[in-house]
């Protein structure tokens, strides 16, 4: 503890900015680590008296130097003496320490800023006379010049009612608090004589002394505000003449410095320190060199992220990324002296010098974007963190379960109801049985004496004292009260059944009530997780700035769709593939603009980003105008590297042939040019999106431009899943992955592939006879045979998934439900017992000693059963060996540009699945309209005849059968061609729907490419008949 | 030096404190009797509590630690309490799990946990086939165990009247398994000198390996004998051999 002592530095000098900077030394001596005492880390006997008098020291001081929200912090240190030795009272006064040390260097630093512009001050003003460690008070020592002033001088701090203003918004939340209850809290007194015990602190302990979860959030606070950052520098890079964003950059630049230093992230403020004064130092060459202010800048930013990722995981930033920032800060110096050159800054793009040759910093950024860190960093970016969505996920599972119970009881109830109502009609006859014969036998009965033996429920009872006669009362046999307590139970009997349905009725409300909640509750969890795609578009644009500043390309980028919502996770890992399509469009599809005009193309390429939801997924397309792929050529360089053979190249589509640019050994730098690069890094990118269940595709045109196509799901925790029962067990299977399914009898089954190699027979390898798939051809990719009476069919292996899980049952089947899977580049067939139905449901992740391959998790099922979750195709996939790598699926098949959009209209009751069909044809071109019923359905044709209609069988009120009856009765709505998309495969089914004209029979599920490519079918062929 | 005392109705046991002066003493406190409810077995609560109500001194605390007994495979056991997290009253019903050893008997959900469900047997006696000696089998979700000889009078403290095949719950987090047991039966208090060194191993009819042991606990009448067993060595064992298998079909 250091000596206190009353001469204070306001006694020393009088007014103006020296005293103020020479209190802010003595207090920042009095706070230093060295100061407090790093000589021992015993525990010293402090007493409550020692603390007051050092409040009350550094309160006057405090006052002095105008930092009275300070002074009024540390008046509460006595206080928090008092309850030492608590863990609260110690986290209390390091909080007040910590702020007051960050708030002295922000102090010192302006104090001595101004003091060096101030006359004569210059020698009492320099940094390193500031104070006696230079943690605290001295600037960076290595960022200097005007870059390190520009944000220094940012804020205006100067007196005592600019202190008392301080900006706390600078800080986190939770600082904000801890500042805000010690800058307000009333004084209390203390025990005087006290004696307490407090550990001294190091300065190797000073930043072991913040609590961990407050350097956490200072960091996440952090990333945010980066996010920020790469919008304002997106928003320079549109206009660079708004110097707003420039302003707004400086500003947030110093909010984040602020905020690090506050935790002590000292190299990460140093580095802020430095960023906060470029955009000042820019300005004047913000209009003039707009593309190498860009890349300074947005290197910058690439430089604070990486920064801000060490701090998550080393607990500051490295003196490499210092020693980056500040070869920046001299570069952007470097940039703003060249405006004062002869001839320079004349406001025009021609003062743009050469692009630099490379561009380490964001290369390096882009090669190694932020994936999921276990840092401290980015395990927060959503401000709610992931456990506490884990743990609202297991309450709605604990939710699903009492909801489980709730339904057990009321089912028990109810068959204690039936029960009772059994009784009652037995009680109910036994009591007309007997009021009957009650005439009969009380004829009997008084034919016997009273008194007399006989039968005893006949015997009339002695009436009270025998005094009264059978004129005066009633007299009653035995029988007779047994005849009344009889009805007393019927009608107790009636009570209680009543109770018990006014019970039922409750249980019943109570349940549909949990049940409501915990979709609520589920619902807003998903999209508690789900963000939108606004910061990976902010990327995408400097990535495409910087890139062709690199590439020398002049390239327009235009961003659609920045609002759709994906997962976050899904989404940071696609940033690394967008990214990679991205540099690619730019630096290999773009042409030079020289090419671009020769081929008559504007100077200027476009390249795009394309977001959408197409039902449960996420499309994400990647355009560009430029050279385009020619497939020819790949497969050339496939054969050439003997990934194919010229037998199977023969054979390839125009979609498979373009895929192999994603194959990992296939380079075409040699190509003349033409393509050269164009498929690096996209094996990268295809493994990157399989891993998130999504797929991609391209679609490229020589001289055109290339789209590149992502789909993922738009939440790796929810699924849209088949449920299905093998061996007496549930599982769910993603439908996505589910082409079609059929009924299957067991003589359909052949026992072996005729001509089957080694490595491809199978346990079961079986076919079933009725498959029939058309071959492919160039002109027409592998797909299902449209109808039984194809002529060409192939036939697919068949595997039972009972035998690939090892949960055989002794007992045969007679009939199996084959799935369609899609398995990479074949289609497999899979024989289930029994297709349950469909559902959306959550994925938990198993523990990680119960994870195996081929289980993506386990579901709860709404009665509380749980159930696993499988992947087939990887499934599959290891079943089939190396035949079925995943592979990109074929480029779904684009409509021709119509003269006229087709109008369908979807009947279906199922609201995800209208959802999903809406999506689908909707960005195909299609305007679709959609209908819950056929009686809707009805309406809706009566007010606008659609030109098709997609109709499911089994819905509410009027069912597809009936609406296909109604409507071919009328003359007008008859000639609409239907498509019938329905759950139910049996024969019979199909065949009164064709009776019924359908032009199509489908189904669910149902790949969108095939339903898209039946109506296209139908509908040319309406057109074409009369 | 077991303190609990036995588990049986006899007030004359001497382990069981006889009722003491009547009406001299005030009423239980509420914590008084949670420390009871805590402290003793089922009897003794219901003596002590019957001693409460008629003002009676309530008895001392046991001494020493609680372990938890128990039969695996037909061999008894016994465990400290605190390494348990719950005593299922029954086997779960569980969902299986491809590609898993015989041993790995499914998982269920417990306060909406996932828990995988194990026979520890193959592992506690180390079986040269860990496959054949686990005798638990799942079918349709339920697990089926062999069923033990009842137990004789002799040894109730493995059995409570209603005891049968059943699931202890160790571990916690995503390290939390359920062991399938044949029997959980009393609580009994052992101070460390009533745990022998493993030369008394000898003595057990079937001792689990010696990496499991942390010797044999046997009562005060010495009729029966326990293998105490290091839980946290079990655990770590049987999460190996899962990751193991579950890193096989990677």
């Amino acid at each position: 503890m250091s000596e206190l002592s009353d001469n204070t530095p306001a006694q020393k000098a009088s007014g103006g900015l020296g005293p103020r900077l020479d209190t802010v030394r003595e207090l920042t001596e009095i706070l230093a680590p060295s100061a407090v005492g790093e000589q021992t880390s015993e525990e010293l006997p402090i007493t409550a008296e020692t603390f007051r008098q050092l409040s009350a020291r550094l309160g006057r001081l405090l006052g002095l130097a105008g930092m009275t929200d300070c002074a009024r912090a540390v008046q509460t240190l006595d206080h928090a003496a008092e309850q030492l030795p608590s863990d609260e009272s110690l986290r209390n006064i390091d909080a007040v320490l910590v702020y007051v040390r960050a708030r002295l260097r922000d102090v010192a630093l302006m104090e001595s800023d101004e003091a060096a512009q101030g006359p004569g001050d210059a020698a009492d003003t320099s940094p390193s006379t500031a104070g006696s460690d230079d943690t605290l008070v001295s600037p960076s020592p290595a960022i200097s010049g005007d870059a390190s002033r520009a944000g220094t001088t940012q804020a205006n701090e100067g007196d005592d009612a600019a202190a008392d203003a301080v900006d706390v918004s600078q800080y986190s939340v939770k600082t904000q608090a801890v500042i805000r209850k010690f800058t307000t809290a009333p004084l209390r007194q203390r025990t005087p004589g006290e004696v307490v015990h407090v550990k001294q602190r190091s300065a190797r302990d000073d930043r072991d002394q913040i609590p961990e979860e407050l350097r956490r959030e200072c960091l996440s606070e952090a990333t945010g505000d980066l996010a920020d950052l790469r919008a304002l520098i997106a928003s320079f890079g549109k206009m660079p003449g708004h110097l707003d964003a420039l302003r707004d950059m400086a500003q947030l630049g110093h909010k984040v410095k602020g905020t690090v230093s506050t935790y002590l992230f000292d190299r990460l403020a140093e580095i802020l320190l430095g960023f906060e004064g470029v955009p000042r130092v820019l300005q004047p060459v913000a209009v003039s060199r707009s593309a190498a202010c860009l890349s300074l800048l947005i290197r910058f930013a690439d430089v604070i992220e990486a920064a801000l990722h060490e701090a998550g995981e080393q607990g500051d930033a490295s003196e490499e990324r210092l020693r980056e920032a500040q070869a920046l800060v001299a570069e952007a110096q470097v940039l703003a002296s060249a405006a004062d050159a002869p001839g320079a800054g004349s406001g025009t793009g021609a003062q743009e010098g050469p692009p630099p040759a490379v561009i380490p910093v964001l290369d390096r950024s882009i090669a190694q974007p932020p994936g999921p860190h276990r840092g401290l960093v980015d395990e927060d970016v959503l401000r709610v963190e992931p456990r506490q969505l884990d743990h609202l996920m297991h309450q709605s599972d604990g939710l699903a379960m009492n909801r489980a119970m709730l339904a057990q009881t009321s089912e028990e109830i109810h068959r204690i109801q039936e029960d009772m109502d059994h009784v009652l009609t037995r009680l109910a006859s036994l009591t007309a049985q007997l009021t009957d014969l009650h005439p009969f036998i009380r004829q009997v009965g008084e034919q016997v004496p009273a008194g007399t033996s006989g039968p005893r429920w006949l015997v009339r009872r002695e009436t009270s004292g025998g005094t009264w006669d059978d004129l005066e009362l009633d007299s009653y046999t035995i029988f007779d009260d047994s005849l009344r307590s009889l009805s007393e139970a019927v009608l107790d009997a009636n009570t209680l059944s009543s109770s018990l349905q006014a019970l039922i009725q409750r249980l019943a409300r109570n349940s549909d009530d949990q049940r409501t909640v915990l979709h609520n509750m589920q619902q807003t969890i998903i999209h508690l997780r789900l963000v939108n795609l606004k910061t990976l578009a902010d990327r995408v644009m400097l990535a495409v700035h910087q890139a062709a500043a690199t590439y020398g390309r002049q390239v327009e980028i235009s961003i659609q769709g920045e609002e759709t919502e994906i997962d976050r996770n899904i989404s940071e890992a696609l940033i690394a593939s967008i990214m990679q399509l991205v540099r690619n469009a730019v630096a290999h599809g773009i042409e030079l603009p020289e090419e671009r005009v020769a081929q008559r193309k504007p100077a200027v390429g476009k390249v795009w980003l394309h977001a959408s939801y197409s039902g449960n997924e996420v499309c994400i397309e990647v355009g560009d105008d430029g050279r385009g792929v020619n497939p020819h050529q790949l497969i050339a360089a496939a054969v050439s590297e003997g990934i194919l053979d010229a037998k199977q190249a023969d054979h390839l589509t125009r979609e498979q042939a373009l895929a192999l640019m994603f194959e990992p050994n296939l380079s075409t730098m040699d190509q003349a040019g033409v393509i050269a690069g164009h498929g690096i890094g996209l094996d990268g990118v295809l493994t990157s999106v399989l891993r998130l269940r999504g797929s991609i595709s391209v679609r490229s045109e020589p001289r055109q431009g290339s789209v590149f196509q992502i789909r993922v799901p738009i939440s790796l925790s929810i699924m849209h899943a088949l449920h299905v029962r093998v061996s007496g067990n549930e599982y769910a299977i993603p439908l996505a992955s589910v082409r079609r399914m059929f009924e299957v009898p067991a003589s359909g089954i052949l026992d072996s592939m005729p001509d089957a190699e080694p490595e491809t027979t199978i346990t079961a390898a079986l076919y079933p006879r009725r498959l029939r798939v058309s071959r492919p051809s160039p002109e027409r990719p592998l797909r299902l045979a449209e109808d039984a009476s194809a002529a060409l069919y192939d036939e697919v292996p068949v595997f039972s998934l009972a035998e690939l899980l090892n949960v055989t049952e002794d007992a045969p089947k007679t009939t199996h439900m084959a799935l369609l899977i899609d398995a990479g580049q074949r289609e497999v067939a899979v024989l289930v017992d029994k297709v349950l139905d469909e559902s959306e449901i959550v994925i938990r992740a198993l523990p990680a000693h119960l994870r195996r391959r081929a289980v993506l998790g386990a579901s709860i099922r709404s009665d509380g059963g749980l159930f696993l979750v499988l992947d087939l195709a990887d499934l599959l996939a290891g079943a089939l060996g190396g035949m079925a790598a995943p592979r990109p699926q074929p480029a779904p098949a684009t409509p021709q540009p119509r003269q006229r959009v087709p109008r369908v209209l979807v009947v279906d009751d199922s609201i995800s699945m209208r959802r999903a069909l809406e999506g689908a044809l909707t960005s195909v071109g299609y305007e679709v309209r959609s209908a819950r019923d056929g009686v809707e359905a009805l309406g809706l044709m009566i007010a606008d005849v659609p030109d098709i209609m997609v109709l499911d069988i089994e819905m509410p009120r009027l069912d597809g059968f009936e609406l296909l009856s109604v409507i071919r009765g009328n003359e007008a709505l008859a000639r609409v061609p239907v498509v019938v998309l329905t759950s139910r495969a049996a024969e019979k089914h199909h065949r009164q729907a064709m009776e019924l004209g359908v032009r199509a029979y489908l189904t669910k599920p149902c790949p969108d490419e095939i339903l898209i490519s039946h109506l296209q079918r139908v509908l040319r062929e309406s057109q074409e008949r009369p | 030096m077991l303190s609990g005392g036995s588990m049986t109705t006899s007030h004359e046991d001497e382990s069981i404190p006889t009722p003491r002066s009547a009406g001299a003493q005030p009423p239980l406190s509420l914590s008084q009797l949670l420390t009871l409810a805590r402290a003793h077995t089922i009897d003794e609560q219901r003596i002590a509590l019957e001693q409460a109500h008629r003002g009676e001194t309530p008895v001392a605390p046991p001494e020493g630690a609680p372990y938890l007994l128990f039969t695996c495979a037909d061999v008894a056991c016994a465990a400290p309490l605190t390494q348990f997290r719950e005593v299922l009253p029954t086997l779960p019903t569980t969902v299986a799990l491809p590609f898993s050893p015989p041993w790995m008997l499914g998982f269920f959900a417990l306060h909406t946990e996932l828990i995988g469900l194990v026979d520890p047997a193959p592992f506690l006696f180390e079986s040269p086939d860990l496959a054949t000696l686990s005798r638990a089998r799942l079918r349709n979700g339920r697990v089926i165990l062999p069923g033990s000889p009842s137990p004789s009078r002799e040894n109730w403290r493995l059995a409570m009247p209603e005891s049968g095949p059943t699931a202890l719950i160790i571990g916690s987090g995503e390290r939390m398994l359920a062991l399938v047991v044949g029997r959980v039966g009393d609580v009994a208090y052992a101070k460390p000198g009533d745990i022998s060194a493993d030369a008394d191993v000898a003595s057990l009819p079937r001792a689990p390996a010696t990496r499991f042991r942390a010797g044999v606990y046997r009562e005060p009448g010495g009729q029966m004998a326990f293998s105490v067993l290091k839980m946290d060595v079990l655990l770590d064992t049987l999460l190996d051999a899962l990751k193991v298998e579950a890193a096989g079909y990677e």
